[in-house]
């Protein structure tokens, strides 16, 4: 073996320990080979849920990127009032879970209003697209820092409107991969496509489990995984290298368009329609004063004890797919994507099985295992930050550090560069794990504080008031981390 | 030598972390958090047992706490485990996961609603019920059974859960039971063929009939208890041309417990009387098993109710092909 691909084997560590291992054995037990030998793929119904499955993440994918790229081409490409704030308002909503939003709107508006459009696959892919979009944005946003200074300058030379498509046309490249990114991750949800009545292949995996056929279960995984390798194959090609990327690209010199201005606040609306019912619902009546503050302190002191956990699940799997892409690894990277595809709840089950009885006893209050289990979900986010930022530097400034010792070059040179990155991907990653219910159902120790369950438990018996109070906590960090990606690409010239 | 010294700090600190000075007690939970939470914290008051726990929720259907169970066999690390439906806790009963409850636990309930062999044991209980839209023909003439679903005149307007989880598939494995494979596949053919809606669990068949867009919804009565006390208008039919159906909540302590001492305790606590009375005067409305429980005015009681018998152990082991004929016939189509 190779000396750089030893050097680069610990990056893949968390998913051979956190998913390989304890899938394959899980496997192995439960008897998929047999069942494979026999019928691949599962029964043609089976199938036919394989495929509407993929129908929905693709075309949710699709319709997240473009509304995705077209805020990010107009909160890049102009100057104008309160740009952050947008931004975070758009990526705000994201870390609410879908029932909470959905039992909200219904509240105020009543869900006969809502039927027309949110029943059957087109219901499914709507929700799932306005949902994703902002992840799209604040991709494509740190995309942006990849332009060559001089890219930036011509850009701003051109009449702003014109500029405006260019831009988009420049973003496409990355939009793509950001496209194959979402299929990824949206093949497994499950939540609004069971809310608009449509079954997905996570609910008939649950529905194995529920009933013990585990072997199906797998089966039904691995016909998905069939079905989305040429999107894995996709993401982990080559993108075309930056001469020069700009740090920080600058507000100074960018049009000021008051029609953009117009249709920024006209995307917001919703955003702001969303807060305004959740605080509406969550203000306390007088009598509840009291519960309710102690009920929003613990939610805080919950999210809070959360952040750190979610930062290093999501830095482990952002610096692994980092390492790889830096080194070339494709097939690290390959392996680093497969577990985003599949359910948590089986990466999960298996880690319950063969991990954690051979891990001390004393390590059972501590949610190792659930970190592990998230870090290796979010091995696409990583895989694809990865690749992205390991094209930021310039390959003259690349090979140069290359002449340096491995780590010093690798560490000291070209990690630092490509941060621009791969922080934004790592506050993605955040907003995922804090969203995160199924692994954490199933692994979190006694104790453990998730407030994404929690508003779960809440909505499902309609404690509607304390639901939305930590969906406006929720709705707050979304915001603050939100600010972290796009503040630092909009810094002034000094 | 000084990193040593932190190392050594740091694994003096991660080892002091799992000290215990308290007794503790970890139970697994389905039951609504708004009600065990307090019913738990009254546990602690009287005990003195810090009680962790950890409860269910229906994003991850019945993967969550069953699964968790099945997947910590190996080492254990709930202690008790609180279903909401007992089919599930009777196959993990049968698969060897649960211990034999304390001599004395759950007495006055009847023995139809507990195990022979003391592995596990029901109190207050929900029931399967149709929420019904006000003023429209289903408040008039409701069905009176599972199979008056499939008639004419209620073609397109009947919502039933995802037949493949919760208390829904506990209700079609129980019936299977109770009719035979034949009939069932025939009941479950003949609702397909009168367009009933597939929702996702049982409070969106709920919401469905509240936003009208069906007039009845297949669903139980904790569900459309809770609306009515924020005021929402929906009528119930509790099917008893069927035979009243009433799905126990379970208590059972795990097989290698970490804390069997407290498990027992807690066990024992749960299934108190008061116990029983505290749930059925919450929201959640739940029948209390004993006949001679408080229950209030607004309440329901088993004397009124008189619930069909169900022979638990054929039902459970009924379950798994309930549901797949339920998926292939009603979703598969």
């Amino acid at each position: 073996m190779k000396k750089r691909q030893i050097g680069a084997f610990w990056a893949l560590l968390p998913v051979l320990i956190g998913f390989y291992f304890p899938v394959i054995s899980m496997m192995i037990h439960d008897g998929l080979f047999e069942a494979v030998a026999g019928e691949f793929g599962g029964s043609s119904s089976s199938q036919s849920v394989i495929l509407t499955t993929v129908r929905i993440a693709t075309m949710s994918a699709v319709l997240a990127t473009l509304v995705g790229l077209l805020d990010a081409v107009l909160l890049a490409g102009t100057r104008g009032p309160a740009r952050v704030l947008i931004a975070g308002m758009l990526l705000a909503t994201f870390l609410i879970p879908p029932a909470a939003l959905a039992s909200a709107v219904q509240g105020v508006i009543g869900s006969s209003t809502l039927r027309a459009t949110i029943r059957d696959e087109l219901g499914a892919v709507c929700m799932l697209a306005f949902r994703w979009a902002p992840v799209a944005c604040a991709m494509l946003l740190g995309a942006a820092v990849l332009w060559p200074v001089q890219q930036e300058r011509a850009l701003r030379g051109l009449s702003p409107r014109v500029a405006l498509f260019v831009r988009a046309r420049c973003l496409m490249p990355q939009a793509l991969r950001c496209v194959g990114l979402l299929v990824l991750l949206l093949i497994s949800a499950s939540e609004l496509p069971s809310y608009a009545g449509v079954e997905t292949i996570s609910q008939r995996v649950h529905a194995r489990l529920t009933v013990g056929d585990a072997a199906e279960g797998w089966q039904l995984a691995l016909g998905m995984l069939v079905a989305v390798a040429p999107v894995l194959l996709f993401l982990v090609w080559k993108l075309p290298r930056s001469d020069r990327s700009q740090w920080g690209g600058t507000v100074t010199g960018l049009p000021r368009l008051r029609g953009v201005d117009l249709l920024l606040v006209i995307r917001s609306i919703p955003v702001l329609a969303l807060v305004f019912i959740l605080a509406v619902t969550a203000w306390p009546r007088a009598s509840e004063m009291a519960v309710a503050g102690s009920e929003f302190i613990d939610g805080v002191v919950g999210i809070f004890q959360e952040l750190p956990r979610a930062f290093i699940a999501s830095s482990i799997a952002v610096i692994c797919g980092w390492r790889l892409a830096d080194g070339g690894h494709r097939w690290g990277l390959l392996l680093l994507c497969l577990p985003t595809v599949l359910p948590s709840s089986l990466g999960a089950l298996a880690l319950l099985h063969v991990v954690r009885p051979t891990l001390p006893l004393v390590l059972d209050d501590l949610p190792i295992l659930l970190t592990l289990a998230q870090t290796c979900k979010l091995g696409a986010v990583g895989a694809a930050a990865g690749l992205v930022a390991s094209r930021v530097i310039p390959l003259s400034e690349s090979n140069s550090s290359r002449l340096l010792a491995p780590v010093t070059g690798r560490w000291r040179v070209r990690f630092p560069r490509a941060l621009p990155v791969l922080l934004p991907a790592v506050v993605i990653g955040v907003a995922l794990v804090m969203g995160e219910v199924e692994a954490t159902l199933l692994m979190a120790p006694p104790g453990h504080p998730s407030p994404a369950l929690e508003l779960h438990q809440l909505l499902h018996f309609r404690n509607d008031e304390q639901a939305a109070r930590i969906a406006l906590l929720l709705a707050l960090v979304g915001s603050m981390l939100a600010a972290i990606v796009v503040a630092p690409l909009r810094r002034k010239d000094k | 030598m000084a990193r040593l010294r932190v190392w050594g700090v740091l694994l003096l600190l991660l080892i002091g972390c799992g000290g215990e000075d308290t007794r503790t007690v970890t139970i697994y939970c389905s039951h609504d958090r708004a009600h065990s939470q307090k019913i738990l914290d009254l546990f602690e008051r009287a005990t003195g047992i810090e009680v962790e726990a950890v409860f269910d929720t229906e994003a991850t259907k019945t993967v969550g706490l069953v699964q968790r169970v099945r997947g910590e066999k190996a080492r254990p690390r709930c202690d008790v485990h609180w279903s909401n439906e007992p089919l599930h806790a009777v196959r993990l009963a049968a698969d060897g996961f649960y211990d034999v409850l304390p001599l004395g636990a759950g007495e006055g309930i009847p023995a139809e609603w507990r195990d022979p062999d003391r592995l596990w044991c029901g109190f207050a209980g929900r029931v399967r019920v149709l929420a019904l839209a006000p003023e429209t023909k289903a408040i008039d003439s409701p069905p009176r059974q599972l199979s008056d679903l499939a008639m004419e005149q209620w073609r397109g307007r009947v919502a039933i859960a995802d037949p493949r989880f919760g208390t829904t598939a506990s209700h079609l494995a129980i019936v299977r039971s109770r009719i035979g494979p034949d009939r069932y596949r025939q009941l479950l053919e003949s609702l397909r063929a009168n367009d009933v809606q597939m929702v996702s669990s049982n409070s969106s068949s709920r919401d469905r009939v509240l936003s009208g867009e069906v007039w009845i919804g297949l669903t139980d009565t904790d569900d459309i208890e809770v609306v009515r006390r924020r005021g929402a208008s929906l009528g119930e039919e509790f099917l008893r041309g069927d035979g009243v159906l009433l799905l126990p909540n379970v208590i059972a302590i795990i097989k290698g417990a970490p804390h069997p001492e407290e498990a027992r305790e807690l066990a024992q606590w749960l299934l108190k009387k008061e116990v029983e009375e505290l749930l059925a005067a919450s929201s959640s409305r739940q029948v209390p098993l004993r006949r001679e429980a408080l229950v209030p005015p607004t309440g329901l009681t088993i004397a009124e109710l008189d619930p069909v018998e169900v022979d638990w152990n054929d039902a459970a082991s009924q379950l798994a092909e309930a549901i797949r004929e339920a998926e292939r016939i009603l979703l598969d189509h």
